[in-house]
């Protein structure tokens, strides 16, 4: 009878457990536990990182992707459509959030080993945060599925299930579930923009750039964009960021590209008054994936470019930036 | 297979439900052997073949030099049983290209076996019996270093439901996933980040980390250990400690008193001893040798290379200048008994960080590197000094560090969980939801290797 005490404390202690378990399973808010037919238009705001593989996997067959666009959210100021014009194949706009070189490596070795993938084309958009990430992020907002970490199922989904249960997250979540009502403290948790990337090329949607049309000027005396325009700037570069394990990311990157013979080309952005990359890890750059496959636009020949109405917000460019910088990369090309 | 994952969590749960349906003693051990090996060729089934090979081999031998104990043979026996088991290990963990994992912790149970045979003490009979002791799935991995005579009489006993025991197992369980997930696991990825490439690293970063990482090996090590005897009481074993608050102590001697006592234990028994008992007529050098070579095995026990003698060199030499100053530290803590306990304990904690340089490294250029550049300078912004983790898991984590230090040293005064079980049921039952709800909301899961687990 003891032992049957036993048992029964023990489901007794596990029950609030599984409840909340079955609860997050039923709502699988960040879907990674089932398959979609649309990640396009979430509730919460995903891994891009993860919606990007599940998109490409499920769309591989029909598209036959072969030219992808590497990087941060900075990738948002380049379209496929404008890249088209200057590389001949199926783009697909392969990013993640705040990602680094490591992420990145981890996403192009993942790639690799799919059978028959050709990586045809790649433009890698940087910047000094980039370039700094030595190792793979962590967390649910940087996940990528376990096919591309190598991480085991359970650690993948017991990442999401804690940042599901993370006070600051489920407060909103919850208050947005149950009212429909979305306020301005959920932005980064609920998705406040309808859909938010395009089905295919997983380009991003512009929504600041018809308020831009619209405000003109206005756009950017907002508080934020006041104060940040306040700040007094000379131009600096950063320091170093490239050493021993960036490196090592690098010299993984140049494998595949050789292996597949990639046309690579890597874009360092325009930094809004953080600091151009050290001119050091742009000579690297260009010694490892040659002279004129690289180039810094945050260098200080470029400076045109930290001109506020270049911004759709300080830390973002716009398709305007995109569609010069493309033009300028691969000027010499056509 | 890892403690700390889902395969391991069903197995368990089912194991222990049909341990314990029909508690006769040969279901049982047939049983415990058949999760052992399912536990142990889980990941590869050329560990189990090596795991078998060894205890067949073991057994064996101790059986044949029980039998010519008296003759002349019996040293050659001993001798060539021990080079050989020494040699497997060597092969396996530096020529081969396997490692069979937990090799080194069974390795010393086979030697300590054998040994203890030569010594006259009597040998296994039970070929099942011996090989539950040798490959006993819960201390399989990383330890403890467990002694024939301590386990064998308990693995020959059937064992009933003992609901206190069982209950008890649990919270040891639970309180090694603490140690585990809330602090080793949460501070990991943010060292490894620093030690995996230290030219990168700020000086302020370098110290952080090195005196950081006792901290995560402990909580890791002890963790698990904590993990093993916890489920070892579950199934009815009284496995042994294999800490004692190591972070208390004022010496490196007492450190390893203290710290991986399985190991320590077994060499002061098995090379310690019988090497200072050979060099008697040395007098104090001779102790002094013993104890560098003793400390140099437990650092090549760990690992080949320069790097791992020269880790157990460091600790020799601590021990061998705390054993030649002995007098001073009398008359300093006669002097100040106030300020004696404290900078002791912080001095023999530094030493042993900077001694575990080696351990982590395992290259002594790097090693040198780091103890070069320590204090070079002390002007890095806070935004390294997170080493990218984020404010609200540094504060977990110290909560975290606190709280085990606390628990620790409670329960040096009373038991923990002779309180817990007398507390009012109400409260109880709170204490067990807010616990494991902290665990579940904060432990970092994801890391599911061990430190030991490769040793």
């Amino acid at each position: 009878m003891k032992i049957l005490a036993f048992y029964l404390k023990t489901i007794l202690l596990a029950l609030p457990f599984a409840l909340v378990i079955a609860f997050y399973v039923w709502v699988d808010p960040f879907m990674v536990i089932r398959n979609y037919n649309d990640y396009d238009s979430p509730i919460v705001m995903q891994s891009e990182g993860t919606v990007g593989w599940k998109k490409y996997k499920m769309f591989r067959h029909i598209r036959h992707y072969d030219s992808f666009i590497m990087g941060s959210s900075c990738t948002k100021a380049f379209n496929t459509a404008d890249w088209l014009q200057y590389i001949n194949g199926s783009p697909f706009r392969f990013f993640g959030n705040a990602e680094g070189l490591a992420d990145m490596c981890l996403k192009l070795e993942a790639l690799d080993r799919q059978p028959g993938q050709k990586i045809r084309n790649l433009l890698i958009v940087g910047e000094v945060d980039f370039l700094s990430r030595g190792l793979p992020q962590k967390g649910a907002t940087y996940s990528v599925p376990p096919e591309v970490s190598g991480q085991s199922w359970i650690a993948y989904q017991t990442t999401h299930l804690q940042a599901f249960f993370a006070l600051k997250f489920l407060k909103k979540y919850l208050r947005y579930r149950f009212t429909h009502r979305y306020t301005d403290d959920m932005n980064g948790v609920i998705n406040n923009h309808g859909r938010m990337r395009t089905r295919f090329t997983n380009d991003a949607i512009p929504y600041a750039e018809p308020l831009i049309h619209k405000q003109g000027e206005r756009f950017w005396q907002t508080p934020e964009w006041l104060s940040a325009r306040a700040e007094n700037y000379v131009f600096t570069e950063q320091k170093p960021v490239i050493f021993h394990a960036q490196l090592a990311c690098l010299l993984r990157i140049k494998r595949i590209c050789d292996k597949h013979h990639t046309n690579l080309k890597i874009a360092i952005g325009p930094a809004y008054k953080t600091g151009a990359v050290n001119h050091t890890d742009i000579e690297l750059l260009k010694k490892i994936f040659g002279q004129y496959n690289v180039v810094d636009y945050s260098d200080r020949a470029h400076i045109a470019f930290t001109d506020y109405h270049y911004f759709s917000d300080p830390a973002h460019y716009r398709n305007s930036v995109g569609r010069l910088i493309l033009h300028d990369l691969y000027r010499a090309h056509i | 297979m890892e403690f700390v994952s889902l395969p391991f969590a069903a197995g368990l749960v089912v194991v222990f439900v049909l341990y314990y349906l029909f508690p006769n003693r040969r279901w049982q051990r047939a049983l415990l052997l058949m999760a052992s090996a399912a536990f142990i060729g889980y990941n590869s089934l050329v560990h189990l073949a090596f795991a078998v090979g060894i205890t067949l081999f073991s057994f064996y031998a101790g059986r044949l030099l029980a039998r010519k104990i008296n003759r002349r043979s019996a040293p050659f026996i001993l001798w060539g049983s021990i080079a050989l088991l020494i040699a497997v290990w060597i092969a396996a963990r530096y020529a081969v290209g396997v490692f069979p994992l937990g090799i080194s912790f069974y390795t010393f149970q086979a030697l300590a076996y054998l040994i203890e045979i030569y010594w006259e003490e009597e040998p296994e009979n039970s070929l099942p019996d011996f090989a539950l002791y040798m490959l006993l799935f819960m201390k399989f991995l990383s330890g403890p270093i467990e002694r024939a005579d301590q386990l064998l009489p308990q693995i020959k006993k059937a064992r009933m439901f003992n609901y206190e025991q069982t209950v008890r197992g649990l919270m040891t369980l639970a309180g090694g996933a603490f140690m585990k997930l809330m602090i080793a696991d949460r501070i990991a990825p943010s060292l490894d980040g620093v030690f995996v490439d230290v030219h990168n690293a700020t000086s302020m970063q370098l110290l952080q980390v090195t005196m950081l990482y006792p901290i995560q090996l402990y909580a890791d090590f002890a963790g698990y250990t904590l993990m093993a005897i916890g489920i070892g009481q579950m199934f009815g074993f009284r496995l042994s400690p294999n800490f004692n608050r190591p972070f208390t102590s004022q010496s490196t001697t007492e450190l390893w008193r203290r710290w991986h006592m399985s190991l320590s234990f077994w060499v002061r028994d098995y090379v310690f001893t019988p090497l200072s008992a050979s060099l008697r007529q040395h007098g104090v050098w001779g102790i002094r040798l013993s104890l560098l070579v003793t400390f140099i095995v437990i650092g090549v026990w760990h690992g080949a290379g320069i790097a791992f003698a020269a880790y157990g060199l460091f600790q020799g030499l601590l021990v061998v200048f705390e054993q030649a100053t002995a007098r001073q530290h009398e008359w300093f803590q006669k002097k100040a008994p106030k300020i004696y306990a404290p900078l002791m304990t912080i001095r023999t904690y530094v030493l042993f960080a900077l001694s575990l340089l080696f351990f982590r490294l395992e290259n002594t250029r790097e090693v040198f590197y780091v103890y070069s550049h320590l204090f070079d300078g002390f002007t890095t912004g806070i935004k390294e000094l997170k080493l990218g983790l984020t404010d609200f898991y540094w504060i977990v984590f110290g909560i975290a560090v606190v709280l085990m230090f606390a628990a620790e040293w409670a329960e040096s005064q009373h038991s923990l969980i002779d309180r817990l079980r007398r507390a009012n049921p109400l409260v109880r039952w709170a204490a067990y939801f807010v616990f494991a709800t902290i665990l579940f909301a904060f432990g970092a899961f994801g890391v599911e290797n061990f430190i030991y687990t490769q040793f």
